[in-house]
């Protein structure tokens, strides 16, 4: 296990070493540089040399490879720099709006959970029941669905015309419930599907077949046998998806007019706001990497072929 | 064990219920309270958040925020009137390059703070310490230094005479002035300020960044005192959401045309249970032609472009009435601007004729026209995200294709447009004036300036050095006989040589529930005149 743990470890860092070289360079690859994009916004006539003058003060006109250094070196001291249009602290400014999507993110993940792990598994055992063809249906439709046109169903229905949750805006647990569960219907078919398929398959397996043998009850082999089998698959693909909840929140973000980091980033996008931007995939790609590693290492943990391939080599 | 799980579930069963009925009795006193102070507080969105509102930059300082905070030396009235602000008397030397302003007695800023003199020239020489983002504006770029007269005297002397200086006074930003106690240490306030403390009729009491804003009446403001006592701006970056919010009652106002579609604010009229209302002429949506590059640069074929177009088709359908058909670059109401230079009728007949005359003909199995083997092809570039400039392209599209020239619409992200249209690369695209007191000096100046899309719109034509340096001559002018001539000759020369084709004059539109009163416009299109609203008693 050690030697597992030591090996992700030094993958990670190389990973994110990866991605601090994507953030960097790949944003310069767009066109249009911050200054420029700033006279673009306020729709000021500037001249050449007052924008030249700029960059000559920003540091933007030194070569790329010093530049790169320079940001790296403060990012160890764990300082994302500032931000080129509103002048603030990008780490703070980053961290506190992250919290905001993360609580979206992670709130929708409950939901996605308990919605896919109970529907998933009840129609797995009750398989073409009435139920088990009900969800399917349902589950396509919504599936089907846009997301923001599934927010805009939701606020319609449960805020305006039920008023039972806030329409918009961020403060209260209430206001967490609505976006939270827009992201969940639209991730949620996909798990209901997973677990059900595959437990189907775990059905067929000689292991059930000896503890049905063994006399077990059926619930104890759903829970034992049946269900912790689609877990590792599970894990994975759950914690894939977590990076995808963090993007699909933007979206959520601008309906319910969430200052979460979303809405932050695509207005740096915008205005080419490269420290932010920098921070944001730095930030991202970090967050992506360890909710992985922490997967593995469930997933190791669950299945012993997983960690016990490592230590034969 | 099952005794154990009911046990559980009717004492969770139990809470709840306390739990619920605890809530209703909170959810009842709070509206009441809502209803109390609701007399006194408008509520209105903003699609963007009001950044730190810092009076001496630009975005992500909103100007609306910015205006309500602080004040101008002097203030742009109706018809382009230069009005007594923070300055209630101010001379100008004979040769037009000195300033003398006298002071308002008595002002004070929201911290208590005195306006004087050298709090006046500290704010001004702060904006010239950071001249590289300030010096587009010829207000500051030709301000050569501050000097204190007295306790309530300053004088500015400009390098050379310009006209508009007081008008770019009047401008949101960057020149008002932001109390000593606002200065961070050090005294630069290029990157940021200590407090958003002014002496506007309004002042910031609480701010939730990408949330809401809180702005309370000034009781000590020194001009007429606004009748609703607080405002709080909610950040709501959709449309829909918007509507949204003002239906449940969540807002009170949606202010401006950013905010709603066209479309939109005709769903809302329909409606009947809201009050809405447009303004007058703030700008001018205007098409700005190439004249620098082929085929464009042939004063025949921006005429043609100009005869076969309907305004009357755009401004029904596709800006549904909002706005009024533009027939001139300014709209006669601004200054220097009420000047008869005549108009292109529709008329697809006679853009056919010129075209032919010019040598641009139908050939068999070809749809365009060509000359010399070259088909009669145009480029527009726009912002994706500008919808309405996309529908009024697409009609324009059609209708220049009926006489034989082919438009090729491209749509860009919004800074990839913008650096394409600087560097030239367009045969029209939309080039809107910038409203008042920016119109007509500071849209005219740019057409003269390097790497400025007017610059493409004139420099081609015949009359490209004469135009020049009537611009050139118009905003040293002292004399105000010779400005109006000047004007009157350099928008005879836009008119004449085609340079622009004007669509509509833009309008600002609102959309308020009954309880608010006094709804009305400034002929500002970046302020929200929340101190001349009332709220029904």
């Amino acid at each position: 296990m050690q030697r597992f743990l030591v090996r992700r470890i030094l993958s990670m860092i190389l990973a994110l070493w990866g991605v601090s070289l994507v953030a960097f360079f790949l944003i310069r690859v767009i066109p249009v540089d911050p200054v420029e994009a700033y006279f673009a916004i306020n729709q000021i006539p500037a001249s050449k040399e007052s924008m030249d003058a700029i960059r000559e003060k920003q540091g933007f006109n030194q070569p790329l490879l010093s530049q790169y250094a320079n940001w790296m070196w403060h990012v160890f001291q764990l300082d994302f720099g500032k931000s080129f249009v509103s002048k603030l602290d990008v780490g703070k400014e980053l961290i506190s709006r992250f919290w905001i999507t993360f609580g979206i993110a992670s709130t929708a993940l409950l939901f996605v959970v308990i919605l896919s792990v109970t529907i998933g598994v009840l129609s797995a055992v009750k398989q073409n029941s009435l139920f088990d063809r009900l969800t399917r249906t349902s589950i396509f439709t919504i599936a089907s669905m846009p997301s923001f046109w599934l927010a805009f169903i939701l606020i319609y229905i449960v805020a305006l015309k039920w008023g039972l949750l806030p329409l918009m805006g961020w403060g209260t647990w209430q206001h967490l419930i609505l976006p939270s569960l827009t992201l969940a219907l639209g991730i949620s078919p996909y798990y209901i599907r997973l677990i059900r398929t595959s437990m189907i398959e775990q059905m067929q397996q000689p292991y059930v077949l000896y503890a049905r043998a063994r006399g077990l009850k059926e619930n104890v082999i759903v829970r034992h046998h049946l269900f912790r089998g689609t877990l590792p698959p599970l894990l994975t693909s759950l914690a894939m998806t977590c990076g995808g909840l963090l993007g699909g929140a933007v979206i959520v973000e601008i309906v319910f007019t969430i200052p979460g980091i979303g809405r932050y980033i695509l207005d740096s996008m915008g205005a080419r706001d490269y420290v932010v931007l920098q921070g944001f995939i730095l930030l991202i790609g970090f967050f992506y990497i360890a909710i992985n590693f922490v997967a593995d290492i469930m997933c190791a943990m669950i299945d012993p072929r997983i960690r016990l391939k490592g230590e034969g080599k | 064990m099952k005794k154990l799980a009911l046990l559980v579930l009717s004492f969770t069963l139990m809470l709840l219920v306390a739990a619920c009925s605890n809530e209703q009795k909170s959810n009842q006193k709070t509206s009441k309270q809502e209803e109390a102070s609701a007399n006194d507080t408008l509520t209105l969105s903003w699609p963007l958040d009001i950044g730190a509102v810092n009076p001496h930059l630009y975005a992500p300082n909103e100007m609306f925020a910015q205006a309500l905070l602080y004040d101008p030396l002097v203030s742009y009235g109706d018809n382009g009137e230069i009005q007594p602000a923070l300055a209630t008397d101010w001379e100008i030397s004979e040769d037009g390059k000195s300033y003398t302003f006298t002071l308002r007695e008595g002002v004070v800023y929201s911290d208590g703070s005195s306006l004087t003199a050298e709090n006046v020239k500290r704010n001004i020489e702060a904006v010239l310490q950071n001249m590289e983002r300030h010096s587009w504006l010829e207000a500051v770029s030709m301000i050569d230094k501050v000097e204190v007269i007295d306790e309530l005297k300053v004088k500015i002397d400009l390098k050379e005479s310009y006209y508009p200086f007081l008008q770019e006074l009047t401008l949101i930003r960057p020149l008002r002035m932001l109390a000593d106690s606002g200065f961070p240490e050090g005294g630069s306030t290029a990157e940021e300020i200590e407090a958003p403390i002014g002496s506007g009729p309004w002042i910031l009491t609480d701010y939730v960044k990408g949330s809401h804003a809180e702005f309370t009446r000034n009781d000590n403001y020194w001009g007429e005192k606004p009748k609703i006592k607080k405002v709080i701006i909610k950040v709501i970056p959709d449309s829909q959401a918007r509507i949204m919010a003002l239906e449940k009652g969540d807002i009170d106002l949606i202010f401006g045309s950013g905010q709603l579609a066209p479309v939109e604010y005709q769903t809302l009229q329909q409606k009947g249970t809201y009050q809405t209302l447009i303004s007058g002429p703030l700008s001018t949506r205007v098409l700005a032609i190439n004249s620098t590059i082929a085929p464009t640069n042939e004063k025949e074929v921006r005429l043609a472009l100009q005869y076969a177009m309907d305004r009357k088709t755009i401004v029904e359908h596709i800006l549904n009435g909002l706005e009024e058909e533009a027939q001139s670059l300014f709209s006669p109401g601004f200054p220097y601007s009420d000047i008869k230079v005549g108009q292109y009728e529709n008329n697809f007949e006679e853009a056919k004729k010129i075209l032919d005359q010019a040598g641009w003909k139908m050939v068999e199995g070809q749809p365009f026209r060509m000359k010399n083997n070259q088909v009669l092809q145009v480029t527009i570039p726009y912002r994706s995200t500008e919808l309405v400039h996309k529908e009024i392209l697409e009609y324009l599209q059609s209708a220049w294709r009926e006489i034989g020239i082919d438009v090729q619409l491209k749509a860009e992200e919004s800074q990839i447009y913008t650096q394409k249209v600087r560097a030239g690369e367009f045969n029209l695209t939309f080039n809107d004036t910038w409203g008042v007191p920016y119109d007509p000096h500071m849209f005219i100046r740019t057409m003269i300036g390097e790497n400025q899309l007017g610059l493409y719109v004139q420099s081609g034509t015949a009359i490209s050095s004469e135009f020049t340096a009537n611009v050139n001559k118009v905003i040293r002018s002292t004399d105000e006989n010779e400005r109006r001539a000047l004007y009157e000759g350099i928008l005879q020369g836009i008119h004449d040589e085609a340079m622009f084709i004007p669509i509509s004059y833009r309008t600002n539109y609102l959309v308020a529930n009954n309880g608010v009163k006094r709804l009305q416009f400034t002929p500002h299109q970046y302020e929200v005149p929340l101190s001349l609203f009332e709220l029904e008693e």
